[in-house]
């Protein structure tokens, strides 16, 4: 269908839409779900807790909230934090943008997969200390998300965790092998909300490890979405087995990436890395930019 | 790198809004807004712009009011296009990594050595199934690579076990596992590893199929991992009802279920040609007993891919899904293949109507209103 039929074909329902007024009480809100994370916790529950990014008064987009996780646990023993937030901030007339770093990609992931379709009760948005919300009255199904932009997603795995490379070895670590992974969730099912990639280059370190470009943590088969793993870099770029082409188009030796999801950023200067570094800094940093300019 | 610690500097010594907020904000990335996202068409063009360049090409007020209402016209539109199915009933070519049951992805890395250096030395990682359920078996395969090419796979030992992440590790013993080549000099091994066979019988979760290796005269290590079901929290019977429903051909999957939860069942659907073309996934509460999943072919899917009946459903997998617990699953026996085929129907019995739903109104009251809004904004500057 080309792009002019689909606008005539969905006018209507467009123009119904416009009738309706907006609800006063709207709020839109800024999640931001952290990765893995083997330093000091983060405050699970505690949605003004954003040690893991950097200073909390730095802009990350509008009314922005931390999901703060255990960072080491397996991704379905930790998702419900993911879902609290999601079930405060983004039911009822409240709506939401998402940023996810790396594990969070795959705890977004995770939640919509498996519950996106789920019945949610509409909370208030009020949350106690353990995170979850008070009942605002009524049910729906699944959450208000806009899009959700992903610095350096993990929803891929690393070969780091496949080789056991890191100093610590959490349970997480078992979840973020190549092979595990993948197949926790299907990865196309984001209710067909676009995750926006965001792929840093500037690796070095682990090059002999990580398949392709790598920011050190984790490779292009997986920053960029791509829904089978191999080595994938940026142009021009030799002895890789394909291109990562921008967008949500096949690489260059034409392996699909996971439906819905896009490449927004690839890091043809190889300068993001994938560490916050407790300044916002790395992939986040363009992540961040991002939901400043468009999270409003 | 300095220009973002810049940034960062003035940020907090702002109260309300940062000054290089505006820097930020004319930096970021603009998707067109014109670009479709459906699968077999390219999607939306990447945003990005460098924050070290933003300034030279006179981003303001309004090219920022631009990229805006791209962005909120791109999450309309594209809402618009990919909903016009449900969520249960995908166009199998949406489903990349999944056209068939049991995907696991290959890994190809470096041998592991105990002291972490790195040679040359690479395993490639291959099995057919990640879960198994009961008495089935997994096939798992090593190949081995230098830089010279293929080389010889020894393996000098090989266990599963427990990993050391669970409870239950170092509580069951660890189970020899046979690798075996097609000859001398092989560069790959098989095994079938039967988690009921070894041992793990009454263990629910990840086992570990550890391998010391010596490939080209380096020695080190690899892994596989497979999740473990000792017993079936369900069974589907094989029986499903056919019905054709407001213009759609929905399947109701008969199961035997004996934990009741939320079941997970999905597969595939192939039409009279062979052709696949739709992925059905039913996501919702059983009771305990007699069951039935219920899966959709939705007509306006059946119509746009021209997909002719009888349908066959292949490749169908199911599991018990757990919240906030590891393992997340309880696996269902599923089945490889041709599970069932449906009745012969003219193409007429099937609605082009797109998929209805509260949940697709709720988004698209909101989208719209985004675009409105945007559109305002833009309209707004001088």
């Amino acid at each position: 269908m080309s792009r002019a039929s689909l606008l005539l074909a969905f006018t209507p329902l467009a123009a119904a839409a416009l009738l309706v007024a907006p609800d006063a009480s709207a709020t839109n809100f800024s999640l931001w779900i952290h990765g893995r994370n083997t330093g000091t916790a983060t405050k699970a529950g505690n949605y003004t807790d954003f040690s893991y990014w950097g200073s909390s008064g730095t802009s990350a987009g509008v009314n922005k909230k931390a999901v703060n996780w255990d960072g080491k646990s397996r991704i379905s023993e930790q998702n419900y934090r993911i879902r609290d937030a999601l079930d405060c901030y983004c039911t009822g007339s409240n709506w939401c943008y998402i940023a996810a770093h790396s594990a969070g990609d795959a705890q977004i992931g995770y939640a919509m997969a498996h519950f996106g379709g789920s019945s949610r009760s509409i909370k208030n948005a009020t949350p106690a200390s353990n995170g979850t919300c008070g009942n605002a009255g009524g049910t729906q199904t699944g959450w208000n998300i806009k899009w959700v932009n992903v610095a350096s997603g993990a929803g891929g795995g690393s070969e780091l965790a496949n080789i056991g490379a890191w100093a610590v070895s959490d349970a997480l670590t078992d979840d973020l092998k190549t092979a595990t992974m993948r197949g926790l969730y299907d990865h196309n099912q984001t209710r067909s909300k676009w995750f926006y990639m965001f792929a840093g280059a500037k690796g070095t370190l682990y090059s002999g490890t990580l398949a392709g470009q790598d920011d050190e943590a984790v490779g292009y088969h997986s920053t960029g979405g791509v829904s089978v793993t191999g080595g994938f870099c940026n142009p021009g770029d030799l002895l890789c087995d394909g291109t990562l082409t921008t967008g949500s188009g096949t690489t260059s030796n034409g392996k699909a990436k996971w439906s819905f999801h896009s490449v927004d950023l690839r890091d043809d200067a190889e300068q993001y890395n994938h560490y916050a570094n407790g300044a916002w800094a790395g992939i986040i940093a363009p992540v961040r930019a991002d939901m400043v300019a468009n999270a409003l | 790198m300095g220009l973002l610690l810049f940034w960062q500097r003035d940020r907090l010594s702002s109260p309300r809004r940062a000054p290089s907020e505006d820097e930020l904000l004319a930096a970021a990335p603009a998707r067109a807004a014109g670009d479709t996202p459906a699968r077999s068409q390219d999607g939306p063009k990447p945003r990005w712009v460098d924050p070290k360049t933003a300034g030279e090409d006179g981003a303001g007020a309004r090219e920022l009011a631009e990229k805006r209402l791209e962005r909120a016209r791109h999450t309309l539109e594209g809402y618009l296009q990919a909903t016009r199915y449900p969520p249960g009933a995908r166009p199998l070519s949406e489903k990349p990594d999944l056209q068939k049951a049991h995907s696991v992805a290959k890994s190809t890395q470096p041998l592991a050595r105990s002291d972490k250096k790195l040679t040359d030395a690479r395993v490639t990682l291959e099995q057919d199934r990640l879960y198994l359920v009961g008495d089935e078996a997994a096939r798992l395969e090593v190949s081995c690579t230098t830089s010279e090419g293929p080389a010889r796979c020894e393996v000098l030992h090989a266990d599963a076990r427990v990993p050391e992440t669970m409870p239950q590790a170092g509580k069951l013993p660890a189970a020899p596992v046979v690798f075996t080549d097609e000859g001398a000099g092989s560069s790959s091994v098989t095994t079938l590893f039967a988690p009921a066979k070894e041992g793990f019988g009454g263990y629910h979760g990840p086992i570990a199929v550890n391998l010391d290796l010596r490939i080209d005269g380096e020695q080190g290590g690899a892994r596989f991992d497979v999740v473990y079901t000792p017993a079936p929290p369900a069974r589907l019977t094989g029986d499903v009802r056919e019905v054709l429903e407001d213009g759609s051909l929905c399947l109701y999957l008969r199961l035997a279920v004996d934990k009741p939860g939320r079941y997970v069942v999905v597969g595939r659907v192939d039409d009279a040609d062979g052709d696949g073309f739709a992925y059905l996934e039913h996501n919702d509460p059983l009771s305990a007993g007699a069951q039935e999943a219920k899966m959709c072919i939705f007509g306006k899917l059946v119509l746009d891919e021209q997909a002719k009946s009888p349908f066959v459903l292949r490749d169908v997998e199911a599991y018990l899904l757990k919240e906030d617990t590891y393992p997340d699953r309880e696996l269902v026996p599923g089945r490889d293949g041709p599970f069932y085929t449906t009745k012969a129907y003219a193409q007429s019995v099937f609605s082009d109507a797109e998929w209805q739903s509260e949940e697709r109104d709720r988004h698209v009251k909101e989208f719209t209103k985004d675009v409105k809004e945007a559109e305002g904004a833009l309209e707004a500057l001088p």
